[in-house]
């Protein structure tokens, strides 16, 4: 359907017009589905049927009809823990709905999401407060660059005015012109908490602050708010700018099931004015004919579905446990330094493809990006580099939801410190949309970020958090090393990227070249696959110890294996990983069959850490014993002074010392 | 202005770490063609070149002689002759400065002064650990040397230890040979069994030298289906049976020590068997023999029966459980010796005994059949269209009788039970 001259008149997909009246009374009767089928959700909830939180939205079913309406099939629509109506407004997927609520293989999200993590086509729906306003930014992003004059609507509650990145996002869709509808549904409470305990201010004004445009209307004069959600949804797809739109309603149901503290007589005076309520009072005869017509409807949608069945394990998660045979062919050095090898990948990858964006604080020229991965790159591809504020959060938000609508973010987060700041956007929304969309949308951005001290950057700024990383499901952690081209990594990453994917580079490899050993003892080899593992192993005997590492710290270990064969008689070969999540444990394993020592070494601390994960790993895979230790960074904050960081970070000195130590 | 392709040695055979470099045919500097052969290589097993894929000019990263890790580039091709001469293209895979700095670890340097040894045997060798230090001790005057490697085939002196000894690197060949025949042999818990094979009346000898070979092959592969335990071999506690049966025949006429395979050999009629055979010894003798000629066979015979002698205990080869000896034919008492020796942590004595038994008798009746219908009685017109037993045969060897069948010629014909059914 779309609308003609504001409300006045409706005009049908057969092109037939209907009056104002007739309206109205359709508008009622889907406010009265969407009623009646979150009343169904409540009765299952209390037969057992339906799981979990149950956020139900009477009282605000018009706040979704008035923006759906006025959408298309190409716009997007983002939601919250209080979604079913926003669902149901814009994709009518009844059936959909309900099959997912009963948890079957047919539901919208495969039973897999549940009620506040719903994924059909082009909507999205997560119970992060305000986690997906910068995904929903992205993805307006992308119809902007892809020129295509779609949309995103994006809901929000009173009670997501708390978190940060509903700000950083503000700020950036006013500065890049993002065409983004911002509708926040105020129901004066967040969750059980009344407005007047947690808001400051003026909601209205907040937006205003940022030059973004914003209106405000009800649900209890629905005629007047579809008119003004049409009119902003028309501004913003027109002017390819964002719209703040305040919502005011009351939710007449509890937050989820059971849980209302909210004064009785308060919920009456809102339940009287409500549309649906007065349309009752004022046609009894129309209502309860709507009624017996809708509830039929419902309860042939819940008969339908309830003989469907659910997803098997197997069909859900099936591992897949690929050995692949180690093949291992040299490694040619490099007379370039790694950074310049970078800024050469991004140079041919972004005049081939123009999808590929680069996304970072700080990358402009001159600049250049805090390391210079990115330097010249905004001369020669101004199109294709965002150089943005610091907004760690929102920027990832907004790549995912760029990855999300098919283009290619290569988002740089300038230390790897600040990757903590991205979490919430990793763990919770990136990583997940996969399995919730039931698998049928991945969300393929790139982080980027530098790790590591011995720079004298203090304790936020040198850290190795890889162990954050490497935690979470569904991400692939990737780490280059001086002796890799990382030029064919970051191809390989660009060609098989399925998952979000971290890249960690290392600070100090930066400006080393690549492929050196400068150990006439020892030759290198890696394996053919995408992500290789690289092995420095001794040029004319078989090795005693196993060292398995990653990144930097591959460095460091190379100037220890000399000294501890001198020591110990004990010949080292060292396993470097490029992809320590999820990791390829032949190579480790043929290793350590061999010496049954192993030593895993990372710059981080050690507690839950990398060499944690692959020594228990290792343990649970070879069938005979081993002698194991790890070696990590003490568990302090790393100190700005020299001195000290050399002693808190794993040194050659600390390793030799505690390699012959623990073989003794 | 760059590299058109990087020559590695790849890995051919797994086995192998270092293959030889037996001849380079260009010099740095040189302009090739797209095909043409660069360098010959040898690995453990057999001898194979390396061939341009483009156009262009050529620098070596080895020369003949050399022995080079699997993995090791040894040949780059340049689009123009200047690029050669680029400082970054001499670093081979083994990163910068492809000079020794050989290190000694605390006991090795202890062990060295011990034993008053010179340093400098160890030139080269990298990491030079205890182990190294007395491996070359256990070594001294006997298989091996842990450095100055040289290639036996240039016929180099590659150490002098003292004014009496002079010493050899063995060749790949010889090394790969002792790594296979060793695994077997070093549980020590070989035995053999011996057994004369009757000749009278084998004309066919005089005609095709390879005809014991041949019958060999072709009843011990049958009888295998049955002896199953002898086309197997032992490994951790276990026995693995091969499927398939795939002989071996190990030669060594000129060109060292080889194992030839026949694979399938149990479903191959005699005369492609025959064939086989003729055709393997001639690709051995021709030296054009491939890499897939000479693995995975399953059970190994090895033929001796043109040098003359009377008697020999063969060893058994790696992953296997036996291999059949054959000797020199007795020409006075028209008789040879077949020898099983067989690994006895998967069979015993006495199945070897049946074993060698039933292969004598089906050996010699290859040769007995051949006699006129008169030598061999009346009954003897009627006989195993495949295998010649006759009907007198079967019935001195308890058989059941011939099967009477319709031939594709649409005859009325004869078959054995062992030749209609198999074991």
């Amino acid at each position: 359907m779309m609308y003609e001259e504001g409300l006045k008149v409706m005009v049908t997909e057969t092109g037939h017009k209907i009056s104002p009246d007739i309206l109205d009374y359709s508008l009622m009767e889907e406010a009265l589905l969407i009623r009646t089928v979150e009343n169904k959700l409540l009765a299952l909830f209390s037969e057992g049927k339906v799981r979990g939180p149950l956020h139900t939205c009477p009282g605000q079913e018009f706040s979704a009809i008035a923006f759906a309406g006025a959408l298309t099939k190409d716009d997007f629509v983002l939601s919250n823990h209080r979604g079913h109506g926003h669902f149901l407004a814009y994709t009518k997927d009844y059936y959909g709905l309900m099959a997912e609520l009963l948890g079957k293989e047919t539901g919208v999200s495969g039973g897999i999401g549940g009620t506040q993590h719903l994924c059909r086509g082009n909507f999205f729906s997560n119970g992060i407060q305000g986690g997906l306003i910068p995904v929903a930014a992205g993805l307006a992003l992308a119809n902007k660059l892809q020129k295509n004059k779609n949309i995103v609507v994006v809901y929000i509650g009173d009670g997501t005015l708390g978190q940060g990145v509903l700000y950083e996002t503000l700020n950036m869709i006013s500065k890049w012109h993002i065409p983004l509808v911002i509708v926040c549904e105020n129901n004066g409470y967040a969750q059980s908490t009344p407005q007047h305990v947690n808001l400051a201010g003026d909601i209205l004004k907040r937006a205003e602050a940022f030059s973004i445009k914003t209106n405000r209307a009800d649900t209890w004069d629905f005629k007047n708010l579809m008119k003004e959600a049409a009119n902003a949804i028309q501004y913003v797809r027109t002017q390819e700018a964002p719209f703040f739109f305040l919502v005011d309603t009351y939710r007449l149901n509890p937050h989820s099931k059971g849980d209302d503290t909210r004064d009785k007589e308060e919920v009456e005076r809102f339940s009287k004015i409500d549309p649906l309520n007065v349309f009752k009072q004022e046609h009894p005869e129309q209502f309860s004919e709507m009624m017996a017509r809708v509830e039929g409807r419902v309860a042939q949608i819940v008969n339908d579905v309830d003989h469907k069945k659910e997803q098997d394990l197997n069909q859900y998660f099936n591992e897949k446990t690929v050995s692949e045979p180690l093949e291992w062919k040299p490694v040619e050095a490099i007379d370039q330094r790694q950074v310049d090898l970078l800024n050469q990948f991004f140079k041919e990858i972004m005049a081939k493809d123009k999808e590929v964006l680069f996304i970072g604080e700080d990358v402009l020229s001159p600049y250049g990006g805090a390391f210079k991965v990115a330097k010249d790159l905004s001369d020669a591809f101004p199109d294709q580099v965002i150089s943005t504020p610091i907004s760690e959060a929102g920027i990832t938000g907004i790549a995912s939801g760029l990855a999300l609508a098919g283009m290619k973010p290569y988002l740089e987060i300038m230390f790897g410190d600040f990757m903590m700041l991205t979490m919430d956007q990793l763990v919770n929304h990136a990583s997940k949309i996969y399995h919730l969309s039931n698998k049928q949308k991945t969300c393929p951005v790139v982080i980027r970020t530098p790790m590591g001290g011995r720079r004298g950057y203090g304790a936020t700024h040198s850290q190795t958090l890889d162990k954050f990383l490497t935690g979470v499901d569904n991400v692939s952690v990737i780490a280059l090393n001086s002796f890799s081209d990382p030029r064919e990594i970051y191809k390989a990453v660009y060609r098989e990227n399925q998952c979000p994917t971290i890249v960690i580079e290392n600070k100090t490899d930066y400006g080393r070249k690549i492929g050196y050993v400068k150990n006439a003892n020892y030759k290198i080899v890696q394996t053919r696959d995408a992500f290789p593992v690289i092995k420095i192993t001794p040029m004319n005997s078989k090795p005693h110890l196993t060292f398995v590492t990653y990144g930097g710290m591959a460095h460091v270990l190379l100037e220890s294996i000399d000294e501890i064969f001198v020591e110990t008689d004990l010949k080292s070969e060292v396993i470097i990983l490029t992809r320590i999540h999820p990791v390829s444990y032949e190579a480790i394993i043929e290793s350590a069959n061999m010496t049954r020592r192993v030593f895993v070494a990372e710059e981080g601390t050690q507690c839950g850490g990398i060499g944690s994960e692959i020594i228990a790993s290792l343990v649970e895979k070879l069938d005979g014993g081993i002698l194991a230790k790890r070696i990590a960074a003490l568990p302090v904050p790393i100190p700005y002074v020299k001195s000290l960081e050399d002693q808190v970070l794993p040194s050659s000195r600390s390793i030799i010392g505690t390699v012959i130590q623990h073989l003794k | 202005m760059s590299v058109k392709q990087s020559i590695f040695i790849s890995t051919e055979i797994v086995n192998d770490e270092f293959v030889t470099i037996v001849a380079v045919h260009f010099q740095t500097g040189d302009e090739v063609q797209s095909g043409a052969a660069l360098a010959d290589i040898a690995t453990s097993k057999t001898v194979y070149s390396v061939y341009s894929e483009e156009a262009g000019f050529i620098e070596y990263f080895c020369k003949e002689g050399d022995e080079v890790e699997v993995g090791a580039i040894i040949v780059k091709i340049y689009s123009d002759k200047e690029s050669i001469q680029r400082p970054e293209t001499k670093t081979d895979s083994r990163g910068v400065g492809n000079f020794s700095q050989d290190r000694f670890s605390k006991s090795a340097l202890k062990a060295i002064e011990d034993h008053k040894l010179d340093k400098s045997v160890f030139k080269g060798k990298g990491l030079i650990g205890l182990d190294d230090v007395m491996e070359y001790l256990g070594n001294r005057g006997g298989l091996s040397l842990p450095v100055e490697v040289e290639n036996a085939k240039s016929g180099k002196i590659s150490a002098v230890t003292n004014n009496n000894e002079e010493w050899k690197k063995l060749s790949k060949a010889k090394s790969a040979e002792i790594v296979a025949l060793s695994q077997v042999q070093q549980a020590g818990l070989n035995s053999v069994v011996n057994v004369y094979v009757d000749v009278n009346g084998a004309d066919e000898l005089r005609e095709n030298p390879n005809f014991i070979l041949s019958v060999a092959v072709y009843e011990t592969s049958r009888l295998l289906r049955k002896y199953r335990e002898l086309n197997a071999y032992f490994v951790n506690s276990n026995i693995a049976f091969y499927k398939d049966i795939n002989i071996g025949l190990a030669v060594d006429i000129e060109d060292g020590l080889k194992v030839l395979r026949v694979s399938k050999a149990d479903i191959k009629d005699f005369l492609v068997l025959e064939q086989e055979v003729f055709e393997l010894i001639s690709r051995y003798l021709d030296k054009s023999l491939t890499s897939d000629d000479i693995a995975g066979s399953t059970f190994t015979i090895t033929d001796l029966s043109s040098h003359g002698v009377s008697f020999f205990t063969p060893l058994i080869n790696k992953n296997q459980s036996a291999i059949l000896g054959i000797s020199g034919i007795d020409v006075q008492l028209k008789r040879f010796v077949l020898t099983l020796t067989f690994d006895h942590r998967v069979t015993e004595g006495r199945r070897a005994s049946l074993f060698l038994h039933e292969l004598k008798e089906r050996m010699e009746s290859h040769w007995r059949n051949s006699r006129s219908p008169i030598e061999r009685g009346l009954n003897n017109n009627i006989v195993c269209k495949r295998c010649l037993k006759s009907l007198e045969e079967d019935r001195m060897s308890r058989g059941l009788g011939l099967i009477r069948i319709i031939d594709h010629d649409g005859k009325e014909n004869y078959i054995c039970r062992l030749c209609a059914e198999g074991w």
